[in-house]
C-alpha cells in the first residue's frame, strides 16, 4: 500500500457500510484494479467474495452426455440449409428488394418509351415469421385482375426470417 | 476463464474451419465448463445452461469460417455465450415466467460439486444462494458480476466482450454488488463478515 492508496481509505470505509455511491465505486474499483494490495484488502472484506467459488464449478461426463449428439444433429440440420455465406441479413435484403421495385416503378413512370400506366406505390408489409415456418428462400408472383403481388422470404444471419410483401395496384391499406 | 494455451485452440479452430467434426468435438470438451459456468449465472438453472452452450457451439460450428485468424478465439466464442445467454433470459422471462417463479425455480433446483468451502458451505449451497439472490438482477447485470467477480476478468475485457464502455461495466457492477449485498443481508446475514459461520 503506497500513499496514493491513503486517498481511498474513506472509501473502503464506505464500501464496507454499504453506503458508497456509484461515483465513488468507479473511482475505487479502478484504483483497486490497478493496486494489488487494496484488492486484497477490499476482497477480504468483501461478503460477495463467496460467489468466487462459483469459478471452480465444473460438471461430469454425465450431464454432458447429450451434447456431442445433439451437436451433431445440430451440424446435420444446418447443412441442409442453404449455405450461410450466401445470405445477407435479411433487413438489408428486404430494403434492397423495396429498393430495386420502387426504382422499377420510377422508371415505369418517367419513361415516355414503357406503356405502363401509372401506378402508385406498393402497399409493402414486412413481418417476421416464425423459424420453422419456412424452409427455403422463396420467391412468388401472383397476378390476378385485383392486385399484383409479390411475396418474398429472407434469411438473416441471426436466424431471423423475414417475410416481405408487396401489393401493387390494390384497394387495400395494410 | 478458459485455460488451453491460445495457439492450441487456434489449430483446432482451422481445423474446424476445414469441417474436422473430431477437432470440433475437442474443442467443445475444452470450453464447455467455462462456457457452462457463465451461461449458469446468467440463465440460473441447468439444464436452460445447457441448451444455451448446445447453441453457442452450433454458432461456432456456423461462424468459425469468418472467425479471422490471428484474432483471439477465447475473447470470440466469450461473447457468443454472453448474447445467447443473455438472449435466452429475455425470450424465456417473457414468455413462460414471472420473475418470482424464476427465483422459485431456482430454491428447488440442485446443483453439482460436494466440494467443502469456506464457511462450512459446498459449492452447490453457493450456487443456489446466488441463484436465489441474483433472481432480481437484469440479465445483463448477471453476465456483468459473473464474468468479473466470479471469472476474474479485468474491466476492460468485459467491456470488450460485450460491446460496451468500461464506464458502462462499472456502472452495471455497483448496481448489481449494491443489490446482492442487501438481499445477502437481508436473507442470509450468517455469511456477512462478522456473521455466524456457515449455516446449522
Amino acid at each position: 500500500m503506497n500513499a496514493a492508496c491513503e486517498r481511498f481509505h474513506k472509501l473502503h470505509e464506505l464500501e464496507a457500510a454499504g453506503e458508497l455511491t456509484a461515483r465513488q465505486f468507479v473511482r475505487l474499483d479502478r484504483h483497486r484494479e490497478a493496486c494489488p494490495s487494496c484488492l486484497t484488502l477490499a476482497q477480504h472484506a468483501d461478503p460477495l467474495r463467496l460467489f468466487q467459488a462459483l469459478a471452480q464449478e465444473r460438471r461430469d461426463d454425465e450431464f454432458w452426455m447429450g451434447l456431442n449428439r445433439s451437436l451433431r444433429a445440430g451440424i446435420a440440420e444446418e447443412r441442409l440449409q442453404p449455405p450461410q455465406g450466401l445470405l445477407l441479413p435479411a433487413y438489408r435484403v428486404a430494403l434492397a428488394a423495396v429498393l430495386v421495385l420502387g426504382l422499377g416503378l420510377m422508371a415505369g413512370l418517367l419513361s415516355p418509351s414503357l406503356e405502363a400506366p401509372p401506378a402508385d406505390p406498393p402497399a409493402v408489409l414486412v413481418t417476421d415469421v416464425a423459424p420453422g415456418e419456412v424452409r427455403l428462400p422463396t420467391v412468388e408472383f401472383i397476378q390476378s385482375e385485383a392486385a399484383t403481388v409479390y411475396e418474398m422470404t429472407v434469411f438473416g444471419e441471426d436466424d431471423r426470417v423475414i417475410q416481405v410483401v408487396m401489393i401493387f395496384d390494390d384497394g387495400i391499406e395494410l | 476463464m478458459t485455460d488451453a494455451p491460445a495457439g492450441e485452440d487456434q489449430a483446432l479452430v482451422d481445423r474446424i474451419g476445414a469441417g474436422d467434426r473430431d477437432a470440433f468435438e475437442k474443442l467443445v470438451r475444452r470450453k464447455r465448463d467455462w462456457a457452462f459456468r457463465l451461461a449458469r449465472r446468467v440463465v440460473g438453472q441447468d439444464e436452460d445452461a445447457r441448451d444455451v452452450v448446445q447453441l453457442a457451439f452450433l454458432r461456432l460450428w456456423k461462424k468459425v469460417r469468418g472467425f479471422r485468424g490471428g484474432s483471439e478465439f477465447d475473447p470470440w466464442f466469450h461473447r457468443i455465450v454472453v448474447n445467447l445467454a443473455i438472449d435466452w433470459v429475455r425470450r424465456e422471462s417473457a414468455r413462460r415466467r414471472s420473475q418470482a417463479d424464476w427465483a422459485g425455480e431456482q430454491r428447488r433446483a440442485g446443483g453439482s460439486g460436494e466440494q467443502e468451502l469456506p464457511m462450512g458451505l459446498r459449492l452447490q449451497e453457493v450456487s443456489r444462494i446466488f441463484d436465489d439472490l441474483a433472481a432480481s438482477l437484469p440479465a445483463r447485470q448477471r453476465a456483468i458480476f459473473a464474468l468479473r467477480e466470479i471469472e476474474g476478468m479485468s474491466t476492460d475485457e468485459v467491456a470488450k466482450l460485450m460491446g460496451i464502455r468500461s464506464s458502462t461495466v462499472r456502472n452495471h457492477l455497483f448496481q448489481a454488488r449494491t443489490t446482492l449485498r442487501r438481499a445477502l443481508q437481508a436473507r442470509y446475514p450468517e455469511y456477512l463478515p462478522g456473521g455466524q459461520e456457515g449455516k446449522p
